[in-house]
This record gives structure tokens, C-alpha cells and sequence, in this order.
């Protein structure tokens, strides 16, 4: 039926920028008389709207080149995925695969029983899957040079900006803002004609810390170092919330939550919005006829070269058996084909990883919002988590405890992170 | 509240606009208009409260008709208004679904709550026996034990039974918290005149058959009672649901309303419209029987 064989892992180092390692063995393919049925937990499937409708559209087209196997896909709220997991192995029945988005993965990794996904196929047919996705998002992925879940609905932090709103400040769209300080002047100049400037969606609802890892990044720090220590109360980091807190206090930055900025921006009464490449698709419904929307790579820090990570979710495999560990990557293998990307893409609105897709899909309105960005992959650094099982907890700790008081109430940036870092620093050890 | 206002002597005219200030002059006629503008206060700071109890859900509903981008406007009112959101939520979203499962659930489970906590009432009323003490007592300590303590075992518990993703997985945990209900109804068991119970028994009556003809009836106001908390406690229940019928097919409007939640841009609109859909069931069942539930417990606290 099919053949299992040893699975080994290579050596790596951190996975930035490095080329991720084929790993030898694998299971080969089912025949195609062998029926498999595989669960899929998706916290976009059966949500309203285009997450909803584009995952449908995935397992359909999947299922259709695979009639052998059925793709039985379960709802989940976002927030919920880590605990849904937990409890699902804990029943005795997780699922084959999971969409996990990429704050909770590496506790997900450390507490669950979750299979690398590089270890499933012949380490050819990986090198071969993986030959035409973006390099620099696989490196960015791995850990110890291995990709554990596989890049699925990625974005990236990118600055949405409303054109009209340029103009009537007397701003040209053209030339959208390139640094902070750009920023803060635009957001100055819009606030003087009654709208809103500029709001940083570091103040995550979702309670992930990829635009505020993003933020420190681009300042030359770090929330994490490459031994695991924490750094965020280190001056680069404190500097870059400072940086953000002063958008506020200058009056360039709404002190508000990010639906409400999200809200405003959709409206037209907000003139830029720096968040994730994921709300672009609803952007884009939301200012169709109001206003002219606009796309910007993520803002620098000064000179300083942007360093953004991304956001999204990945594909964990917890499948027990072969089979159904082989069905598990025949589906992911599918979803992140070029005929999966272009769903992803042009349905839901992520980042086609493929260059490919890209190429293909170069003259539709979203894939032209979305160069910026693409541009910017090369650029993209690897997603970093805090050491160990409460590796969650610390990010929540984080967004709650220090970046909304500095970013939205003023709190003083250097003590606070240093009185959360110290309590990070006790969830890590 | 006191009041310097009083009525001419000899009138009373309910809406009370002749009033007269003069000075403090005790006159008889004053007391029912002082009566008056106490209740009229004391109305006042009760519309009050229960406006500021209100505000939330009225803003909610509100803010259910309005288009997406005023959502998050000052304005209290939804001008224009739209149907958008109701017509979003119930095209995009299975919440017919979702409304029946949680009836299922919630009906189950106040169906249960009811039978064991007649049953167990009855049998502490009627049969007295040397533990009777203890068992009350344990009752009475599994009130104060929250319901959360009890997720890990009953998850276990059903998870190794094969019932997740059941309605029976969901329903049948759910009656370990019933002691409030044993201890409600064993209270109006007792009110019930012992002559009655007695006279039933001289007739030849069973226990159970006393319990079916004589003491049910008289129990009907408490049932209806004891069975809208339980079955409003059901249907705003979402931890078990989430942990025991993660499925689309059993799983409960609660869980579903945080699909609205999604990673691509929260659909607050809709999700306000499903939210009002799914209170109305709520509210008509509290309308019903709000005398009876206030009734019934106040009655109990006051034996």
C-alpha cells in the first residue's frame, strides 16, 4: 500500500537565510484504492465571508483531484486552536491537520504530538514541492533547519493607505511614506484636515506579537535573541515602542483599539493603517467605491532596513498513522501547489508564496495591492517565540502588560518593558 | 425622598400638577402627594438603573443596523438604518442550525435538571432516613463547587466514552451542577400543607403516586421557574460546548458567534445581528415567566 521508512532530520542552525535541508526516507504515496479519511481544524473554515468561502473552495478542489481521499474539516474559532488541540489529544483524536497560526506554533510544537512535515514525504518529492516557494519564508519557518508546519495563509505587516485623504492633505500618493518619520508627518499633515492620521496595529486583538516583533526588528532589536534570552527590554526594542508611543502623543496616531481603527480606516476617515496583508481582501470590499486604496512596503526606521515577520498561520500534521500522515501531506502538498495559492490568493487575500502564482496572477486588483509586499519577502524575518510551554502566555503578557499601556496609554516605555520582561523571563524558565 | 411640595387640601388629583408650595405647613391632604413624588423618585432612579443595565444591549441592537462603517460611531442612533447585517448573518451564516442545537441542549438539560431535582426533592421531603443530614449537607456544598472544577473529568469521562461531538456528551455532564434545583424545589416540597401529603397517603396512595397527583401540581409555578434559569443558564453556556461539541453539527450558537471574529477583519455587523437572534429566544423566555421566576424565589427565600 505504501512504504514507511526511517525519518531523519538534519543539522541546521537558526533557519535565517539558510537552505532548508531535504530530510531522507519518508511514506510514498497511497494507491488510489486506498480510501482515507483525514480531519481538518481550520479557524477559516465555515467563518463568514472569504476565509470561509476560500477554504471550502480548497477542499473542494482537493478532493476533486483526490477522490481517494475526503477532507472532513472542522471549524474553530481563531483564539481557540491551541485549546482545541490540547483537548483533542488529550480525547485520543487530534486532527490530521491543523491551521495554526504562527503566534501559538512553537507551543504547539513543544506541547503537542505534532510530525515535521518535512519528515512525511521522500525527501526528493519535498525539494521538488518546495523548489518554487519563496526561500526566504521557508528559511524563516524552520527550526534547526527543518520546516515543522508548512507556510499556508502567510502575510506580512504592510501600510494601507487612503488616497483621497493624501490629496486633500496635500500629499501625493504617489509617494506614500517610507519611514516612521514619513509616517508621522503624513499622519500630522492628514490629522490638520479633521481626519485621522495614521494608527500601527501593534495592539493585536488576536493577542500575536508579529507587528510588534516587526517594529523592533526594523529598530535593530529583538524580543528574543538567537539563544532564546530575552531582549525586549533591551534599548532598540525600548526605543522602537517609544517610537510608536510618540505617534500618539504627537496626535499623528489615534489612542484606540484596532478594530475601531479598522473601522475608521474602512470608512475613509483614517489615513493610513499599518497591519497585516491578511485584512487586505476586506479592505479592498470595504473601500471599493468609497475611496482610492493604496499599498506601501512596511515603514523603516530611518535608515534602518525594515526586518518584518509575518503573520498567519502555518499546516500542522498530527496524523497517527501513515496513511494518514501521507493523505495529511497529499493535502497540504495540494494547498500549496500553484492551483492552492491561487485560491489562497485571489479568495481569501494572503501572499501567494509562489512566484509562479504572482506572475499569474500579476494584473488582478489584489495581486497589484499586494507588490509591496512581495517585494518585501526577501526582507522578512523569522517569526521568534519566548522559550517554553508558556511560550503563549508570555506573548500574551507581552501585547497586554507592555505595548498597549506604552502604545495607548502612555506608559513609560523603559520600565514597563523591563518589569514584563521580567516576568517572561520567570514563564520561560 | 422627601418633598416640600404639597397638594390643596382635599384634592387629589392624580397626575398631582396642583400642587402648592407653601412653606412646611403638615396638613393631612399633603401626605399622598409626598407619597407620590417619593415614588415618582424612587421610578426614577430605578429607570435609571435599569437604563445603565440596558445600555449595552440597546447600543447592540443599534449598532446591529448599522452599515459597517458607522459601526463605531457616537451617534446612539442607527440613521440610516440597514438590514444588511440580518441579511449577512442569516445568508453567510448557519445560525438556524446553531438556534436548534442549543434548544436541543438547553431544553435537555433543563429537562434532566427538572426530573432529578423533583425526584431527589421528593425523596428528601418524604423519606426521612439517619444520613438525611449529610447528604443535604453535600448537596448544598456541591452549590458552592464551580462548574468549571468539573470540566477535566467530565471531558475524560466522555472523551472515553465516545461522546464527544454528541448531544448526549453535551447534555448529560451538564447535570452535576443540579443541586441548585434539588434545593429549590425541596424547599417548596415542604411548604406543601403536610395535611395534604397525609390525607393522599390514608387514601392508599404510593409516594409516587403521591408525587404525581398531589404534589406536582402544586409544584408547577416552581418547575417553570427552576426550568427558565436552567434554561437560560444552558443556552449562555459556552466553555463545555467548545470543549464537548466542537463539530458544526452539535455545536451551540454561543460558539458559533465567534466565527464572526475572523483573522481577515472582524465582521462586527453581522456578528451583532446573530448576537440579537440569538438573545431573542432568551428574552421571550423571560418575558414569559419573569413574575414566576422572581415569584418562586422569593418565596423560597422567604420559608
Amino acid at each position: 500500500m505504501f512504504a514507511a521508512a526511517a525519518c531523519g532530520s538534519s543539522d541546521g542552525d537558526d533557519g535565517s537565510g539558510t537552505e532548508v535541508a531535504a530530510t531522507t526516507g519518508g511514506i510514498a504515496p497511497l494507491d488510489s484504492a486506498t480510501k482515507v479519511t483525514i480531519k481538518f481544524l481550520s479557524y477559516n473554515y465555515g467563518t463568514p465571508g472569504l476565509g470561509g468561502t476560500g477554504t471550502q473552495a480548497l477542499i473542494d478542489a482537493f478532493e476533486k483531484a483526490h477522490p481517494n481521499i475526503t477532507v472532513e474539516p472542522q471549524g474553530v474559532a481563531t483564539k481557540d486552536v491551541l485549546t482545541r488541540l490540547r483537548t483533542d489529544t488529550a480525547a485520543g483524536s487530534p486532527p490530521d491537520v491543523a491551521q495554526v497560526g504562527w503566534s501559538k506554533m512553537a507551543e504547539a510544537v513543544q506541547a503537542l504530538p505534532i510530525v515535521p512535515v518535512q519528515e512525511i514525504p521522500p525527501a526528493a518529492e519535498w525539494d521538488e514541492h518546495v523548489a518554487g516557494i519563496s526561500k526566504s519564508i521557508l528559511s524563516a519557518v524552520s527550526v534547526d533547519g527543518q520546516v515543522k508546519a508548512m507556510p499556508y495563509t502567510m502575510s506580512i505587516p504592510v501600510l494601507y493607505y487612503n488616497a483621497d485623504l493624501f490629496r486633500a492633505a496635500g500629499l501625493d500618493p504617489a509617494k506614500p511614506p517610507a519611514t516612521l518619520e514619513e509616517v508621522k508627518a503624513a499622519g500630522l499633515a492628514i490629522k490638520g484636515t479633521g481626519s485621522e492620521g495614521v494608527y500601527y496595529g501593534v495592539v493585536d486583538s488576536a493577542k500575536s506579537d508579529f507587528l510588534t516583533q516587526s517594529v523592533v526588528n526594523g529598530n535593530g532589536g529583538s524580543l528574543v535573541d538567537a539563544n532564546g534570552e530575552v531582549t525586549l527590554d533591551k534599548p532598540a526594542a525600548v526605543g522602537a515602542l517609544a517610537g510608536i508611543q510618540d505617534l500618539v502623543k504627537s496626535g499623528a496616531m489615534p489612542a484606540v483599539n484596532t478594530e475601531t481603527a479598522l473601522a475608521a480606516f474602512t470608512s475613509g476617515k483614517l489615513g493610513m493603517l499599518v497591519t497585516s496583508t491578511a485584512v487586505l481582501a476586506s479592505a479592498m470590499k470595504a473601500a471599493d467605491g468609497k475611496f482610492e486604496l493604496g499599498t506601501a512596503s512596511f515603514p523603516t526606521f530611518g535608515s534602518k532596513p525594515a526586518r518584518p515577520t509575518y503573520s498567519g498561520a502555518g499546516l500542522a500534521v498530527l496524523a497517527k498513522d501513515d496513511a494518514h500522515k501521507r493523505a495529511a501531506w497529499e493535502f497540504i502538498k495540494f494547498v500549496t501547489s500553484d492551483a492552492g495559492f491561487e485560491i489562497i490568493t485571489s479568495k481569501i487575500g494572503y501572499l501567494p508564496l509562489r512566484e509562479s502564482v504572482a506572475t499569474k496572477l500579476a494584473d488582478s486588483a489584489i495581486v497589484k495591492l499586494l507588490a509591496p509586499s512581495l517585494e518585501q519577502l526577501d526582507t522578512v524575518a523569522p517569526y521568534t517565540a519566548f522559550r517554553g510551554e508558556k511560550a503563549n502566555q508570555a506573548v500574551v503578557a507581552l501585547q497586554d502588560e507592555a505595548v498597549e499601556p506604552i502604545v495607548l496609554r502612555g506608559a513609560d516605555p523603559g520600565p514597563t518593558l523591563t518589569s514584563v520582561a521580567e516576568k517572561i523571563r520567570k514563564l520561560s524558565a | 425622598m422627601s418633598s416640600d411640595s404639597h397638594a390643596l387640601a382635599g384634592s387629589h388629583a392624580p397626575t398631582g400638577n396642583d400642587a402648592r408650595t407653601s412653606g412646611h405647613d403638615r396638613t393631612g391632604g399633603r401626605g399622598g402627594s409626598g407619597r407620590r413624588a417619593a415614588a415618582v423618585g424612587r421610578h426614577a432612579v430605578l429607570l435609571l438603573a435599569a437604563f445603565v443595565m440596558l445600555f449595552p444591549l440597546l447600543w447592540a441592537l443599534s449598532a446591529s443596523f448599522k452599515p459597517g462603517s458607522d459601526i463605531y460611531n457616537a451617534s446612539p442612533l442607527p440613521f440610516p438604518g440597514t438590514l444588511e447585517n440580518y441579511r449577512y448573518a442569516l445568508r453567510e451564516f448557519p445560525i438556524w442550525r446553531l438556534l436548534v442545537n442549543t434548544f436541543v441542549t438547553a431544553i435537555g438539560v433543563t429537562l434532566l435538571h427538572l426530573v432529578a431535582g423533583v425526584l431527589a426533592a421528593w425523596s428528601f421531603v418524604r423519606f426521612a432516613h439517619r444520613g438525611q443530614r449529610l447528604v443535604l449537607g453535600l448537596v448544598t456544598v456541591a452549590l458552592v463547587v464551580p462548574p468549571q472544577s468539573l470540566i477535566i473529568p467530565h471531558f475524560l469521562m466522555i472523551s472515553r466514552l465516545d461522546l464527544r461531538d454528541s448531544f448526549v456528551g453535551l447534555v448529560v455532564p451538564q447535570l452535576a451542577t443540579c443541586a441548585l434545583a434539588v434545593l429549590l424545589l425541596r424547599e417548596h416540597i415542604k411548604a406543601i400543607p403536610p395535611t395534604l401529603i397525609a390525607a393522599a397517603t390514608l387514601d392508599g396512595a404510593s409516594p409516587a403516586e403521591t408525587l404525581r397527583q398531589v404534589v406536582l401540581p402544586l409544584l408547577r409555578p416552581a418547575l417553570g421557574a427552576v426550568g427558565i434559569v436552567v434554561f437560560i443558564t444552558t443556552w449562555n453556556e459556552y466553555l463545555w460546548p467548545s470543549l464537548a461539541a466542537p463539530s458544526p453539527e452539535h455545536t451551540t450558537i454561543q460558539m458559533g458567534l465567534l466565527l464572526f471574529a475572523t483573522a481577515e477583519g472582524p465582521e462586527h455587523g453581522p456578528m451583532l445581528a446573530a448576537a440579537m437572534l440569538a438573545t431573542l429566544p432568551v428574552v421571550a423566555a423571560y418575558f414569559l415567566a419573569s413574575r414566576r421566576i422572581a415569584d418562586a424565589f422569593l418565596q423560597a427565600g422567604l420559608r
